[in-house]
Formats: C-alpha cells, structure tokens, sequence
C-alpha cells in the first residue's frame, strides 16, 4: 500500500518523512521519485508490497497521481500548510488526507503522522473486527 | 451516578482491575476494609461472602452499559484500552496505535471512540 506525500516545504516534507521512517522503520519503505522522466515512470509503475506501507514522495504532476491512485490500494496526503505553485496541476480529491508533522496544534481534519499511518493501513486493508 | 473525586485515568484503571478480578476487595483483605467496602454491614461465619454491590467500579460499570446501547463499539474499545478484557495476541502495555489496528479502526477512530467514553463518564460524575 502506497501513502503518498504531497506539498508543503522541504523541512515540513523531511520532518514527516524523517518521523514515519524512526517510528515505523521495519514496516514502511521510502520511495523518493527520480529526477529523470525514464525513471519516475519505472518508479510509478513499480507495484507496491500489501504488507508494508510504501511512502512515496517527489511526486509533482497529477499525470503520476493519476496512475497510481488507479493501481488501488494508494492514500494521499497532503502537507497541511500553505500550497505551492505545484497544486495548480494536481487535484485535490474527497478521498485524499490532510496531514501535519511535529506538534504543533493542528484543525481536528489534520492527522498526525501516526494517525496518517494509521489511517493507510486500515484503508488499504480488508476489514476486520475483534 | 459515579461517586468519587479521583481523577478519571485512576477510576478506569481501578475499574479494569476489577473487571478482570470480578471483585474490588481481595478474599484476603482485612476485616477493616470489608467492613467499609460492604458499607458498615459484616457478617460473620460460614459461608461465600455477598458479593459488592456499592463501589464506583459497578457505578462505571452502569454508566458504560448505558452507552453501549447507542455505541458499543465505543466501550469495547474503551475495554480493550484499560485491558479491562482479555486480548489474545495483544499485550496489556502495547501502544494506542497497536491496539487500534488489533480492533480494526484507525487510530483516529479508536481515539475519538474513547473520547466519547470519557466524555459520558465525566457526564456521569456527581
């Protein structure tokens, strides 16, 4: 499952990255998208794994969130804050998350970065209860 | 109506110990604190002793009953929080996010769920 980072500055973007990565290292993966377009289309198109969440980051255009939101099993997050020029080509869509690193106080439809994690594994997987 | 002026965090716990011991006084306790958790009225001689029908444990216990007939998922979360049940594959101690995951939810559900208990058993406080 794919938890996509999108927006915000470099220090808010390596901030959540940094914590999801310390919090949860064993079980997510970081997958910064290339520079080069040969490479961003092979990365985008690299199928991600059901049991780990797989963080993606360096996306810029809605042509790359477009594919792989259509792979499924894909949550996207925004970087709460003020949006960059970027968001003029990207749709914002209902499904997609607002998220916020560190602890300042947030909007209650901000999540957290552990509730982000949280929200994309539960989202991803087949529901179950105790 | 729950009766005591003890923070809420240490409610719960005393009342997950108690669902877990089915009782708020040990069988070995002294004939002193019988006496005050029975409310004045002991009785000596043979046989099992009444059980407690007069503490903020069974007072927690009746307000939570009442919100489980709206939200009962609401109060299992709330159980599962404190270990107030038995949870096979899951330890006591694990972090909130652990336990979330375990019930299925989100985080961010399972913390609005226990937000809501706490906020009807605050209701429930004389």
């Amino acid at each position: 499952m794919d938890l996509i980072l999108i927006g915000g500055n470099v220090k808010q973007r390596e901030n959540i990255i940094s914590q999801l990565m310390s919090e949860y290292k064993s079980r997510i993966s970081h997958l910064e998208i290339g520079a080069t377009i040969r490479t961003r289309a092979r990365l985008v198109k690299t199928p991600a794994s059901n049991n780990n969440v797989r963080l993606v980051t360096g996306i810029t255009s809605d042509g790359e969130i477009t594919a792989l939101r259509a792979r499924g099993n894909t949550r996207v997050f925004h970087i709460y804050g003020t949006l960059p020029k970027m968001y003029d080509a990207i749709t914002i869509k209902r499904s997609d998350g607002w998220i916020c690193g560190g602890r300042r106080s947030r909007p209650a439809h901000v999540l957290s970065v552990d509730e982000a994690y949280s929200e994309c594994l539960m989202s991803c997987e087949p529901k179950k209860s105790v | 109506m729950i009766r005591s002026h003890k923070p809420l965090s240490i409610l719960l716990e005393d009342w997950a110990r108690w669902c877990q011991g089915g009782k708020s006084v040990a069988s070995t306790a002294s004939t002193m604190s019988r006496i005050m958790a029975e409310g004045g009225n002991m009785t000596f001689g043979g046989g099992a002793t009444a059980p407690v029908v007069d503490c903020v444990e069974l007072d927690i216990e009746m307000a939570l009953a009442t919100l489980a007939k709206t939200h009962p998922q609401a109060v299992d979360t709330l159980r599962v929080d404190t270990a107030a049940i038995y949870t096979p594959r899951l330890k006591s101690n694990a972090p909130q996010i652990e336990k979330a995951h375990y019930m299925g939810v989100s985080l961010r559900t399972y913390q609005r769920r226990l937000t809501l208990c706490r906020h009807h058993l605050n209701n429930h406080r004389s």
